[in-house]
């Protein structure tokens, strides 16, 4: 049976701030079996590590960087602040499998071999929990090998590593390995454990859609035949070689869901951002393949509708949970619905908000990140989001 | 409107509202940077209460660096301090940077003269210190307010880690600045609160123990004060035995005006013995003996410590005091006379208390002498005494040994250092052994003056002739040894206490003989007759024969009737009533 811990600081040293959280999620004597963290810029990741190993000398560690962390009661966007979970359990009950060369082009087959691996390890996973470089990852590819491998069925949760909203480049890592294209895959076997999941976002479109006249699989040409960046900097009135960073911070597309979908989402889009342009700033990728014809509208985020969407996420996993305490709850919320949408007191509102109904004043171990991508199920079936919030509910059945 | 100026007023709108995302976010960004300056502005408050609370200048440092990338998200802050031995500038410590040189060269101009400057890349001083690998930072000088610790406070990005960080913006120079003058400034308030620090500490200690401190302390100076106590009753019992209680207190009091020390002094020595207690000792049981001689002795010590004398020792049946030490007397010498007299007088309370005993009756000589010796603590530590050391104490046991019972003897420099107030009742000169010159000694009879004490008048002698004369056999007594040889004479005269010895044999005048006594046809009375010859012989009543005056100093009880029965007038032979009748020189 698996049991969860959590803990959180902005403590700058990079060594006492991981011996810190461990010690205040598992107290002065405690062990633990894996420890997952999520850290921003600014840490020395291999000091993190190496401080996880210190306190837990037998424990697997898997973590990867964001552009914030989400704890209980919580959420902080600083350079160095790191939060963690701490979780026990017998062998069986949970595996990791990785790859380390994710890329566009490869993402299928990488996600396969980890997806392969983790099975041969472990073939009573019942949910995988999936880390990824974001600037890398064609994620619907890699939900399909996992798809292929373990089933349409297999409840995929996480998100994609993320920088501090420059898109450079993350970290993820597996014990000592550190990786900067890695794909991470740890399932958990617990029987008695059920997932629960919501995902949402508060964006709506604005002005023509673009249709797309040309593609490569996640890679965007052109927009109604016209070079792709140079017409949406163009729309941004923005210079068409913007810095790619600042850009990113305007542009997200909308994608119209099927409509057995908009009541469940709670909108009729799903959002996709680009992370990266190429060299000549003539055309971008996005995180998921996008066929040609496709159209894709600009969105902009409403707060409103990121409240209500919220509250109506979280009434939604409340109903599915029927009463029931959670056990633990991982999230991954968009890198942009932090200060990119919020000012201070708006996000401890929205955390507040989210957490507040689920857990109350219970010391329920939560661990989320501010990343590039949230992977959550929707119409029953694993997908990949942009500016959501997701929260993956771990409940006893 | 046509469908066209729709279509163009859409357009429009559109592109406004692109626009307008643009511009909302760059709003939105704005405010997150005021709420970054506001979060900054919190953690350097933050700051500043954690550098006040540092063990050491190396948490200080490391404190304020570590607040310095918390509240600017620099990669990472050095402080650098110029090391003149070696001509470098040290890197003191830095936190964030995952590789950075010990030392880099000191340049001229390496601390800014402006409160925080910021080094773009391509600047001189980053050149100069590749080593850092910076792609930029801002320095600000570190100095407390004694202006002795110089260095720079630096926080910068690296070449391989820039992009991963905002740049160093401008703005940022004013807070940058505040904080590391403030942290400056800091430090020697951080000292100070230190040293506050330790003292409340100490301070809270001896209050929070005050009581137990307190109660400590009284039951220490309690313990020391029963000590003090006990030590002080051994003293006034061990002193107390030797010396009066003023000359006690006198020493208790004022420990510097006695010295313990050995000191040259010119004192009175007093010397006392029983005449003829040795053959005493021969005819009592030992716990009689004691009881008889603690008689005496109690009695004397009363009139000893009376007049201010140290008893220096009890040898046997004998006394030895000193007046003058430790306390110096003015009047010692005539205290010391005083006392002597009173000594005398003192015997017919111990010669009634013998007689309630039934234990025979005691006299006793007394000498004394004035002389310069040495008085002080000696012997060693594992036993020692205050005693005394001289040529006078042997002259005053030379003429002690010349009296006999009832008598004091003075010598010319007690008799000189009292003057007139003393009743002499005859003076003569002996011969004492050791000493080559003749010493002339005075009988005491009495002192004026302050303390006015006198003996009885010495009553001429009632001599009764004997006839028959006794006939005894005598030997000479040296000390306390019997002489072999014996001698014959006989007794012809008697009176009180004294009697006439006719005998060729020659006698010393002062010498002591031990007497077998026999009556008629021969018929032994007593061989423990004991006497002193008290005058230098006349030509006895057959030629060839000396007269002695002796003085007898013990007589058996057997012995009493024999000599009385002799006498007509039947005058008792030993002293019986209060003055034991000591026969004039």
């Amino acid at each position: 049976m698996l049991e969860f811990w959590s803990a959180n600081n902005d403590v700058v040293n990079s060594r006492k701030a991981m011996a810190a959280c461990l010690e205040s999620a598992l107290g002065a004597e405690g062990e633990c079996d894996l420890v997952m963290f999520h850290t921003t810029m600014g840490h020395n990741y291999r000091e993190l590590v190496a401080a996880a190993r210190e306190r837990c000398p037998q424990a697997r560690i898997v973590g990867c960087t964001g552009s914030g962390v989400i704890a209980r009661g919580s959420a902080s966007e600083k350079m160095r602040t790191l939060a963690v979970m701490a979780i026990r359990g017998r062998g069986e009950d949970f595996s990791i499998a990785y790859g380390a060369e994710l890329s566009y082009e490869r993402s299928y087959e990488v996600a396969r071999d980890v997806a392969l691996q983790l099975k041969r390890t472990n073939p009573r996973v019942n949910m995988i929990n999936v880390i990824a470089s974001g600037i890398h990852i064609v994620a619907d590819q890699v939900l399909a090998a996992i798809a292929e491998v373990f089933g349409p069925d297999m409840p995929v949760f996480g998100g994609t590593a993320s920088d501090n909203i420059k898109a450079i480049g993350s970290i993820q890592s597996v014990d000592e390995h550190l990786l900067e294209t890695g794909l991470i895959m740890v399932g958990f076997s617990d029987p008695g454990l059920e997932l629960v999941m919501g995902v949402h976002h508060g964006n709506v479109c604005v002005g023509e859609g673009l249709r797309v006249t040309r593609s490569q699989g996640n890679r965007i040409l052109e927009f109604n035949g016209e070079p792709a960046w140079p017409l949406i900097m163009s729309r941004m009135n923005l210079p068409f070689d913007t810095k790619f960073e600042d850009a990113l911070r305007v542009v997200c597309f909308g994608a119209l869901l099927p409509e057995d979908l908009h009541e469940e989402y709670g909108n009729q889009h799903v959002l996709y951002v680009p992370f990266g342009v190429d060299d000549k700033h003539q055309s971008f990728y996005l995180a998921v393949t996008i066929e040609e014809g496709t159209m894709l509208w600009l969105t902009q985020r409403d707060e409103t509708r990121m409240f209500d969407g919220l509250d109506r996420m979280i009434a939604g996993v409340l109903r599915r949970l029927a009463g029931r305490k959670p056990v633990a709850v991982f999230h991954t919320d968009c890198a942009a619905r932090g200060r990119m949408s919020f000012n201070l007191i708006e996000k401890d509102e929205i955390i507040a908000r989210m957490q507040n109904p689920l857990i109350g004043k219970d010391a329920v171990p939560w661990l989320g990140l501010y990343g590039f991508g949230e992977l959550a199920m929707l119409g029953g079936r694993n997908r990949f989001h942009n500016q959501t919030t997701s929260v993956y509910v771990l409940v006893r059945k | 409107m046509c469908l066209e100026e729709l279509r163009d007023l859409a357009r429009d709108l559109q592109s406004k509202v692109d626009r307008f995302i643009v511009i909302r976010q760059q709003l939105i960004d704005t405010g997150g940077q005021l709420d970054r300056e506001l979060g900054r502005f919190k953690v350097i408050q933050a700051c500043y209460k954690r550098l006040l609370g540092a063990d050491s200048f190396e948490e200080f440092t490391s404190t304020l660096l570590e607040s310095i990338l918390e509240a600017f998200e620099f990669e990472g802050a050095a402080y650098l301090r110029l090391d003149a031995d070696a001509g470098r500038v040290e890197v003191v410590d830095q936190v964030g940077f995952e590789e950075f040189p010990t030392s880099v060269p000191s340049e001229p101009g390496w601390v800014p003269s402006e409160a925080a400057t910021m080094l773009q890349p391509g600047h001189d001083l980053l050149v100069k210190w590749a080593e850092m690998k910076l792609a930029q930072c801002i320095i600000c000088p570190f100095e407390d307010q004694r202006a002795d610790r110089i260095g720079i406070i630096l926080g910068g990005l690296t070449d391989q880690h820039k992009y991963y960080f905002d740049p160093i913006k401008a703005e940022v120079r004013t807070s940058f600045s505040v904080m590391v003058g403030q942290a400056g400034a800091l430090l020697r308030n951080y000292e100070l609160r230190r040293n506050v620090q330790e003292k409340n500490v100490q301070l809270e200690h001896y209050s929070r123990n005050l009581e137990d401190i307190v109660a400590r302390r009284t039951a220490e100076l309690r313990q020391a004060n029963e000590n003090l106590d006990v030590a002080n009753q051994f003293i006034r019992k061990t002193f107390g035995r030797y010396l009066s209680e003023d000359v006690v207190e006198t020493i208790l009091d004022a420990p510097g005006g006695a010295t313990l020390s050995g000191v040259k002094r010119r004192i009175t020595l007093l010397m006392a013995d029983l005449r003829g207690f040795t053959a005493i000792t021969d005819c009592l049981p030992a716990e009689s003996v004691l009881e008889l001689i603690n008689i005496y002795l109690g009695a004397m010590t009363d009139v000893i410590l009376k007049y201010g004398g140290t008893i220096d020792e009890f040898l046997g049946d004998a006394i030895f005091a000193l007046f003058g030490a430790p306390i110096e007397h003015g009047d010692a010498h005539e205290r010391a006379v005083a006392c002597a007299l009173e000594m005398q007088l003192a015997m017919d309370e111990v010669n009634e208390a013998c007689r309630l005993r039934g234990f025979p009756e005691l006299q006793q000589g007394i000498g004394l002498n004035t002389g310069e010796v040495i008085v002080g603590n000696m012997g060693s530590l594992r036993r020692s005494k205050y005693g005394v050391v001289g040529r006078a104490v042997n002259v005053t046991s030379r003429i002690e040994s010349h009296t006999v019972g009832g008598q004091i003897l003075i010598s010319r420099s007690t008799r000189d250092a009292c003057g007139d107030i003393l009743r002499i009742d005859g003076h003569r000169e002996i011969l004492a052994k050791g000493i080559p010159d003749p010493l002339e000694i005075f009988d005491v009879g009495g002192i004026r003056g302050k303390y006015e004490i006198h003996l009885p008048e010495k009553r001429e002698d009632q001599w009764i002739e004997l006839c028959p004369v006794l006939a005894v056999r005598f030997s000479l007594v040296e000390g306390k040894e019997v002489q072999r040889s014996e001698h014959e004479g006989k007794i012809v005269r008697v009176a009180r206490n004294v009697a006439e010895l006719q005998t060729s044999a020659e006698l010393q005048e002062g010498g002591s003989i031990k007497l077998s006594l026999f009556k008629d046809q021969g018929v032994l009375v007593t061989s423990s007759l004991f006497a002193k010859v008290t005058r230098r012989p006349t030509q006895g009543s057959v030629e060839g024969e000396w007269a002695y005056r002796l003085c007898f100093t013990h007589v058996p009880t057997e012995a009493i009737g024999v000599l009385r029965g002799k006498s007509e007038s039947k005058c008792p032979m030993i002293p019986t009533d209060s003055y034991p009748g000591a026969s004039r020189i």
